[in-house]
């Protein structure tokens, strides 16, 4: 941009006269040195595009992302070895697996503020909003990983792929419900952050479970429409949060609680 | 490089913390000075975007700082105040953490890391974990920080806090020798640090602020309300209740204080030089 703006400057003066004028040859003089001392100052550094940053986030993150839903799974794993019809009932329990692997991506999310490190981390590059997109990218594809171990699991057991599609959706709905929640609780900059997250996961593990035991009819083949209807609301309850992250970034402001 | 701020304005509720500042900087160093509560982190918070101004807006050569975004940020260093740090990582591995916030590429990163260290005098520590480190170190690691990305403008909060008398030397002659051709902002409660290296001095009262210029334009402000006065230790009691006493030093049996007054404060008063300590303090009285 300031090339062009040079040369334009140059021709411009070059066309308005064949001989040299003192004074303008003095003013290009003076501009050529400003830009050359902009340029010594802070030469045009390399800077990474968002996978890289990604691929950073995840060498420093990864391991405690990685690490806690291995562990969540090793928790849901005992479970199922060793809680009784669990398989049988597994479409009942699938929301409070999946709770878990939200749970436990819960500090990974909020460690930043946690150790009030949000301020610091707002003024790079990257800046909240993106270091929470990629965040929320690696615990997403981490939780993946985890309730398709899982399902894999339970559908070894019961030797039938029968009511996968309804498993998926019993999972898939508490989970958005919870990942909108926290999200949203971040954005609403509630200061209570970590405890009022982990309270919220919590109290929909123990939710679902009441749900459970209270009204079984809710998991009965009949009530896929319901879950159907439910996945795209707060399917859309999800997407409008990172809609707002989105237009954060794009807006070169801050999102959510900060230092 | 022009850094503009214009009527910047932050309200909290009823409480104005920042109201309607208006400055333009250009290269230099500039020191942030006012009392706890005048505003200054506030308006760095607005400086450095991640704060948002009920009014005003800042400008980095014409263009509204929000809208240049990453871009404005990726000229940034800051320090806050009150900055926390992963208590696992070591001095390197933190800033190598930074430098990818930053999005310094990896080679880039580690070569910068290992020069800074050095120049905060943490090489030798550079492996041990950041929870060891005492107050001093962990604020030179956030300095270090602030200067990974070589920025163009350097905001700092209290950036002497925590350093004794010889790591406050090292920084100001780093800050002096950092500054040409940038925008460096400083707040400090420790006037000395301001008087050695800031090219210009803001001086925010009440969220306002209330004089800016070079260290001799503002102390010249204060000239002629400076006075020495020799007292007795009973007598020193009084005026210290009755008069803004800036300092006070005990000679054999008498105690001479230094008092900021606009007129005379007594015959025996005899006027002294100002310093910018004496305005500030002047300042903060409410004069």
């Amino acid at each position: 941009m300031r090339d062009r703006e040079l040369k334009t400057y140059l021709q411009g003066s070059l066309r308005q006269g064949a001989a040299v004028r003192i004074e303008k040859k003095r003013e290009t003089v003076a501009r050529c040195r400003a830009i050359l001392r902009e340029k010594t100052v802070c030469p045009a550094e390399k800077r990474t595009g968002f996978w890289q940053f990604l691929s950073d986030v995840f060498r420093f993150e990864g391991l405690s992302i990685f690490g806690l839903q291995a562990g969540v799974l090793l928790l849901i794993c005992t479970m199922l070895g060793t809680i009784k019809n669990i398989i049988e009932n597994a479409p009942y329990y699938i929301p409070v697996f999946t709770l878990l692997f939200a749970l436990a991506i819960i500090p990974s999310l909020m460690r930043s503020q946690f150790y009030k490190m949000g301020e610091m981390e707002a003024v790079t590059r990257a800046s909240n909003v993106e270091i929470l997109l990629a965040k929320l990218i690696l615990s997403g594809a981490a939780n993946l990983i985890g309730i398709t171990v899982v399902l894999c699991l339970i559908l070894y057991a019961r030797q039938s792929v029968g009511g996968l599609g309804q498993m998926i959706l019993y999972g898939l709905v508490p989970y958005l419900v919870c990942i909108s929640t926290i999200l949203r609780l971040i954005r609403l900059r509630r200061n209570e952050k970590l405890s009022i997250c982990a309270v919220v996961t919590i109290g929909c593990c123990a939710g679902w479970m009441i749900l459970a035991n209270q009204m079984p009819q809710i998991y009965e083949t009949s009530a896929t429409g319901v879950w159907i209807l439910l996945l795209f609301v707060f399917g859309g309850f999800f997407g409008r949060e990172i809609r707002f992250m989105m237009e954060r970034k794009r807006e070169g402001k801050g999102y959510g609680i900060i230092g | 490089m022009e850094l503009s701020v214009d009527r910047l304005t932050k309200q909290y509720g009823k409480k104005i913390a920042v109201d309607c500042v208006s400055t333009v900087m250009k290269p230099g160093v500039y020191g942030l000075l006012g009392e706890n509560g005048a505003g200054k982190t506030t308006l760095m918070r607005m400086l450095c975007a991640i704060l948002e101004a009920t009014a005003g807006e800042v400008f980095l050569d014409g263009k509204e700082i929000c809208a240049l975004g990453a871009d404005y940020r990726d000229l940034l260093g800051y320090l806050p105040q009150d900055f926390g740090y992963y208590p696992n990582y070591t001095a390197r591995e933190f800033l190598l953490y930074m430098a990818a916030l930053k999005g310094i590429p990896r080679d880039m990163a580690k070569k910068r890391a290992q020069e800074l260290l050095e120049v905060v005098g943490l090489n030798e520590v550079e492996a041990k974990k950041i929870k060891t480190f005492s107050g001093g170190m962990k604020q030179r690691v956030g300095i270090a920080q602030a200067l990974l990305n070589q920025p163009k403008i350097l905001i700092l909060d209290e950036p002497t806090a925590g350093l004794d008398p010889k790591e406050r030397v090292r920084f100001r002659n780093l800050i002096s020798d950092y500054a040409a051709g940038r925008i460096v902002i400083l707040s400090t409660h420790i006037v000395s640090d301001i008087e050695a290296i800031a090219d210009e001095v803001l001086l925010m009262r009440k969220g306002k602020l209330i004089s800016q210029g070079t260290v001799p334009e503002l102390t010249k402000e204060a000239e002629g309300k400076v006075w020495e006065l020799a007292v007795s230790p009973k007598e020193a009691k009084v005026w210290q209740e009755k008069a803004a006493v800036a300092n006070l030093r005990h000679e054999g049996e008498q105690v001479v204080l230094r008092i900021l007054a606009d007129d005379k404060p007594a015959e025996e008063a005899v006027p002294c030089e100002a310093t910018l300590e004496d305005l500030y303090l002047y300042s903060v009285q409410g004069k």
